[in-house]
């Protein structure tokens, strides 16, 4: 059977639709736009809170490692910060571009290439935006205690950091190994109470898009 | 937007609404999806609509972005699987009325089978050709070069022939 015999069938469906209604899309009421624009208004104030939060932390922890210049562990720990506020701006900024720029009049190879980018990128910092959590904590908590109550935990108990450090990178080497070296049952069990992005999935599954738009362009 | 401008734009979804309809059938795995997707399909037509430009045909844009919503829709998701069958209800709904042979039915199944087969961009290609777009309009609306939609349709064409042989005959 040749393609172009199966388009007169395709024809008929057409014919079919002045006559039925299979699908109602005077559902398209008041209520469903509000809705629809809810939703994305809450996106859109998740990422702006998102950016504001990164621009206090910067702004705090720049002017904090400026002044603490004479502490090693309070300078390292608001240099960490800072770069850490500067990526939950970055971070901000690109989810924004992803609900606002996302034009659908687009042409379809264009826009299929630019969300499928955005969400492997979003799938990555995700998943660095969590691994990081395991190390921040340190910083955070020796930063808060000496702006909050003066009390400089490195200069009175560097043991004690050293156990913190110690925590957090055990912590983080074994996500990392639950992540890429765990055997593949045991991820999928992971994934499963989790989610995709832990076992890495949603990744491939973004990196397969992207391969199938470039080879689409190909002749 | 205006009562006249909201107006206009009911207007015109309701007599494109057969895109919705076959673009909805074509990347959707249920039936729940498949209305999702439509409603979906129709938000997005709603949003882009003060962008709309007169000057160009309503059904292109439409193509646009029902195609665009259906493939980030299919892709979205983590739990719907990609190639998963499309359903084949709405064909069944048409065999419930006369104004279909059998035989149309036959091939329209056959073709639903055949484009759960297809990646969500070919799938995109396939369902311009069936709606006779020129090559130059596929070509538009997907951002490839006209010889690319070319080759493509002319794969399309031996990737049919060969779903559709009896096995021992390829």
């Amino acid at each position: 059977m040749e393609l172009d015999e199966l388009k007169a069938a395709w024809q008929a469906i057409d014919v079919q639709l002045r006559q039925q209604k299979l699908i109602n899309l005077e559902l398209l009421t008041e209520t469903r736009m509000r809705k629809a624009r809810t939703g994305l208004y809450w996106l859109q104030a998740f990422a702006i809170g998102q950016i504001l939060v990164g621009l206090v932390v910067t702004i705090f922890c720049a002017r904090y490692w400026i002044s603490h210049m004479d502490a090693p562990a309070l300078l390292l720990s608001g240099i960490v910060l800072h770069a850490y506020g500067v990526a939950l701006i970055i971070a901000g900024v690109m989810e924004m571009l992803l609900l606002v720029r996302t034009d659908y009049s687009a042409q379809i190879v264009t826009i299929q290439k630019h969300l499928a980018l955005l969400r492997q990128w979003r799938i990555r910092t995700k998943r660095w935006f969590g691994l990081a959590q395991w190390i921040l904590w340190i910083p955070a908590g020796l930063v808060m205690l000496e702006y909050l109550i003066g009390f400089d935990l490195w200069a009175h108990s560097p043991a004690t950091v050293g156990w913190f450090l110690a925590v957090g990178i055990a912590g983080l080497l074994s996500t990392l190994w639950l992540m890429y070296w765990s055997p593949r049952a045991l991820r999928r069990r992971v994934g499963d109470y989790l989610d995709d992005n832990s076992t890495g999935s949603l990744l491939k599954r973004a990196q397969l898009a992207l391969d199938e738009i470039a080879n689409f362009e190909r002749e | 937007m205006s009562t006249d401008d909201r107006q206009a734009f009911g207007d015109l979804l309701q007599r494109h609404r057969g895109i919705v309809f076959k673009i909805a059938n074509a990347y959707a795995r249920d039936v729940e999806d498949r209305d999702d997707l439509a409603q979906e399909i129709a938000v997005q037509l709603w949003r882009a609509w003060p962008s709309y430009d007169p000057a160009r045909r309503f059904s292109t844009w439409m193509y646009r972005i029902a195609l665009n919503v259906a493939i980030s829709f299919l892709r979205s998701d983590g739990q719907r699987r990609r190639h998963a069958v499309p359903l084949d209800e709405a064909v069944h709904d048409m065999a419930d009325d006369d104004g279909i042979d059998h035989e149309t039915i036959a091939r329209l199944r056959m073709l639903h089978r055949f484009i759960a087969t297809l990646e969500p961009l070919n799938r995109a290609l396939l369902l311009l050709y069936l709606d006779e777009h020129s090559t130059r309009e596929m070509a538009e609306v997907l951002g490839i070069s006209e010889s690319n939609v070319t080759t493509k349709i002319s794969r399309l064409k031996q990737r049919i022939r060969d779903h559709v042989a009896p096995p021992g005959n390829e």
